[in-house]
């Protein structure tokens, strides 16, 4: 990925860095050396770079894993996806089954009926999986999630429980579908689990690092993460070890405080910041998700009527919060999926530059799956980056076609294409777990862009594969600053590579996910995955 | 266990005034011991001597109030400040502008230890009807009012008059059902938003009290004396037919049947409590009834009540 020498035979590495990529005599100029072959059959890459996941990829594998599309778990593991209710319920009883304290709830997340026609899930569901203890299952979205009758006796949600998100029958009684945040938080209580506030614990971090190295992914961002002290502790001790496969850049997540505490509290860990591990990064959220229909869509909105979304931060107040992390020095990523927040966040961006001008500030838009191509030309003109969610084509780009966003606006969604056409700086995502991690699906995405029923979407949008291996190393790494440091094999970076087992070059487009990955490399360090051992 | 303590959520954009009416609270010499949650202390001014501690997450006020950061999981929140020595005796969460309040109130209406009180909603009666022109924001600006118990439109002062009775229309537009008050500098009697009536003084004491209501032209109160015990059903009969001008009711009533001394009544936005007091025994019986000024008047009151009683 060195634009002057995209192939080399050679690497050469010297205490955790890349001395030069080349023929082997070159090479040979920098001294002594230990000739290294195991990799000789294999393919050497940049190691790939996810510019959008979580660290609750980590926690969420605690759970039963009931999504649609099947998964793979950082042991390894394979697990089919869910097709119906029936499924789901089917899973949850053999998993129940092999429970051993009768008091555990069982928990699962995953679960998408975006997917299924018919009835929603209820009681009856989940009490077929236990009538003697709590049942709880998450939806994709994190939003909502369904109880079975002990869970909802535990909260004491009954039938004379006057909450909007509870979901009741024609008889008034509750269903076991539970929405928005009081309910879902007196469900996590009552199954005696948290599993937001285990995000960023030491067992999660390390799950978190063995999916990455199963896709090849040598560093990722912890996309939106409050960052307590004990989260920061854990972060600090366990990248700190050399077995640790996985270098991090947390995103301070500055919703729920002021703006000023934020820059307060980022500034102090940058210090603590360590080879693998790097703070500086801030998160901001201007709205929800295209498929919850809770995304600010502009006019003519949601295809099937649905009413606009949800604003996660008011409009008026966004730039006043954005210039106060700018003017700190600090780098910000803004989720906006819709095309409103989307616009409304390039306007607050342009007037925080007007007022403090950087021409590389690199504000990053995350997600901005409906961007049309003026957004983009404004973008290109004011130095934005943009991380799109090529994923969402193959996830849920059926659905976008067929209810949130029409065909139309579903064919230019996640428009990779124009943002490389118009020059603006672009990466590709996963948001794990939200859908897998895995940057050559990403790429195989972005280049086929074709949905789980084989629709393609945006013919005109798809990129070359070498442009999409770029946008998975470096184009990533310049949305996070990183690009002198990583993202490219070529003279004084990181010695950070994907070793696979094949040519993404090589191989057929539509085979570009199927690649198999054998391992990383970090610092010089090897990590091959035969060798991970994760519970 | 100890009665619920009453929790109200103020919601509102940016610049509506929310911080102005919460200083007031915390700055009460009522002894009512508020606990106010908000996203960000920045802005909350209390007279220096008030202040007794003041940590990163909480500050602690002389008159017994407390203002915490709310932080992002409010169950955390309320449970600790319920833990207290001293629990406050009602709660006030700030909500965001662009947040949907309800979510808020739902964690009172969820907790056996709380009990949901009123949804306040503040706007600008100099931006509300351009926030509601706003394609950005006219639908989040009537989700707003839609949840709201009680509407407070405030800086009537900056408005003239014509501009003043256009946003109220408005506002009617959107919700015949529920108050809605009309201030300045987000004053809104001391009572009115009190949800704990006073137990330790005599109920018709409290128009005299200092902090009582003096904003003669914008509210009127009258306090009841209640006799014997009272029918509960007719009394939520009663309540239930109260007119709109009446904003707030509360106060105790010995209740017929009942062995408890006294049951507590609160009526707020369209929610009527009739329940069964187990704090401190409250002098007397009665009620306070809060309203706008053309409320009906002491003679009307004790007949509407006394009809169905
Ligand atoms: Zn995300």
């Amino acid at each position: 990925m060195n634009s002057r020498r995209p192939i080399a035979s050679h690497v050469a590495v010297r205490d955790g860095r890349i001395l030069g990529a080349g023929p082997l005599e070159e090479l040979a100029g920098w001294g002594a050396y230990e000739l290294d072959e195991r990799f000789a059959a294999k393919v050497i890459m940049p190691g790939l770079i996810e510019g959008h996941a979580h660290s609750w990829e980590g926690s969420a594998w605690e759970d039963t894993f009931v999504g649609y599309m099947a998964r793979t778990a950082p042991n390894g593991v394979r697990h089919a996806g869910c097709d119906s209710i029936d499924e789901v319920v089917a899973r949850l009883m053999d998993v129940e089954a092999a429970m051993t304290d009768p008091g555990e709830a069982l928990m699962a997340w995953g679960f998408d009926p975006i997917y299924f026609d018919g009835p929603r899930m209820n009681l009856a569901d989940l009490d077929r999986v236990s009538t003697t203890r709590p049942v709880l299952v998450m939806h994709a979205s994190g939003h909502i999630v369904n109880g079975n009758s002990v869970l909802l006796a535990r909260g004491n949600i009954t039938a004379s429980t006057n909450v909007q998100g509870l979901m009741k029958d024609g008889n008034g009684q509750p269903t076991g579908e539970l929405q928005g945040p009081a309910l879902r938080q007196i469900a996590y209580k009552a199954a005696g689990k948290d599993r937001f506030l285990d995000m960023g614990k030491g067992d999660s971090l390390w799950r978190f690092a063995y999916s990455a190295q199963r896709a090849g992914v040598t560093t990722a961002t912890d996309l939106a993460n409050e960052l307590p002290e004990g989260t920061v502790e854990s972060m600090a001790a366990l990248t700190a070890r050399d077995d640790f496969p996985l270098r991090i850049v947390p995103a301070f997540v500055g919703m729920s405080c002021s703006a000023e505490d934020g820059v307060k509290w980022v500034t102090s860990l940058i210090p603590r910041s360590n080879e693998k591990l790097r703070f500086g990064l801030v998160k901001l959220v201007a709205d929800g998700s295209i498929q919850g229909f809770t995304a600010r869509l502009k006019w003519p909105g949601y295809f099937n009527g649905a009413e606009n979304g949800l604003w996660y931060i008011d409009p008026e107040e966004l730039p006043q919060r954005l210039a106060a992390y700018h003017k700190a020095g600090l780098q910000v990523h803004i989720h906006t999926n819709g095309d409103q927040a989307t616009e409304v966040t390039i306007d607050s961006i342009e007037q925080v530059l007007r007022q403090s001008p950087d021409a590389d500030a690199r504000f990053t838009l995350q997600h901005c799956q409906m961007a049309h191509d003026a957004h983009f030309r404004r973008m290109a003109r004011l130095g934005i980056c943009v991380n799109l969610f090529a994923n969402h084509l193959y996830y849920w780009g059926d659905q976008h076609y067929a209810h949130t966003m029409g065909p139309e606006r579903a064919h230019r969604m996640d428009a990779v294409g124009t943002a490389h056409r118009l020059g603006v700086a672009y990466t590709i995502h996963s948001d794990a777990p939200v859908t897998h991690l895995g940057p050559l699906f990403t790429a195989w995405c972005a280049v086929n862009r074709v949905t789980a029923t084989g629709r393609v979407l945006g013919k005109n949008e798809r990129i070359g594969v070498e442009d999409a291996l770029h946008a998975i190393t470096l184009g990533a790494a310049f949305t996070l600053k990183l690009d002198s440091e990583i993202g490219s094999i070529e003279t004084g970076k990181r010695a950070d590579f994907a070793i696979l087992d094949d040519d993404p070059l090589s191989v057929d487009h539509m085979q570009l996910k199927d690649i198999p990955v054998w391992g990383t490399v970090i610092g010089g360090e090897v990590f091959p995955c035969s060798e991970i051992d994760c519970p | 266990m100890d009665a619920p303590v009453p929790l109200s959520v103020i919601g509102g954009f940016l610049g509506t005034g929310k911080t102005t009416l919460l200083n007031q609270l915390l700055n009460n010499r009522s002894g009512v011991r508020f606990a106010v949650l908000v996203n960000d202390f920045g802005d909350i001014v209390v007279d220096g001597d008030l202040i007794t501690e003041h940590n990163g997450q909480s500050m602690t006020f002389a008159n017994g109030c407390v203002c915490c950061s709310l932080g992002n999981d409010l169950l955390a929140a309320l449970t600790q400040l319920l833990q207290r020595d001293d629990p406050p005796e009602q709660i006030i969460v700030e909500a965001s502008g662009v947040a949907d309040p309800r979510n808020i109130a739902d964690f009172a209406a969820l907790n056996a230890e709380l009990y949901r009180d009123l949804v306040i909603v503040l706007v600008d009666a100099q931006t509300l009807r351009q926030r509601a022109l706003d394609e950005r924001l006219s639908d989040t600006v009537r989700r707003q009012i839609a949840a709201a118990d009680l509407i407070i439109m405030n800086k009537c002062d900056l408005v003239d008059d014509a501009e003043r009775r256009a946003t109220r229309l408005w506002l009617e537009a959107q919700r015949d059902d529920i108050p809605i008050i009309e201030t300045e500098h987000a004053r809104v009697p001391f009572d009115f938003l009190s949800a704990v009536p006073p137990s330790d003084a005599p109920v018709e004491e409290t128009t005299q009290h200092p902090h009582a209501i003096n904003h003669g032209e914008l509210f009127r109160s009258e306090t009841l004396d209640v006799a014997g015990p009272v029918d509960i059903a007719a009394l939520r009969r009663s309540l239930e037919a109260l007119p709109r001008s009446i904003l707030r009711v509360k106060g105790f009533v010995p209740i017929q049947g009942r062995d408890e001394p006294f049951f507590l009544v609160q009526v707020s936005g369209n929610e009527v409590e009739i329940s069964p007091w187990q704090g401190r025994a409250p002098a007397r019986a009665g009620l306070i009834v809060i309203g706008t000024p053309d409320m009906p008047d002491k003679q009307q009151l004790a007949e509407i009540f006394s009809a169905e009683g």
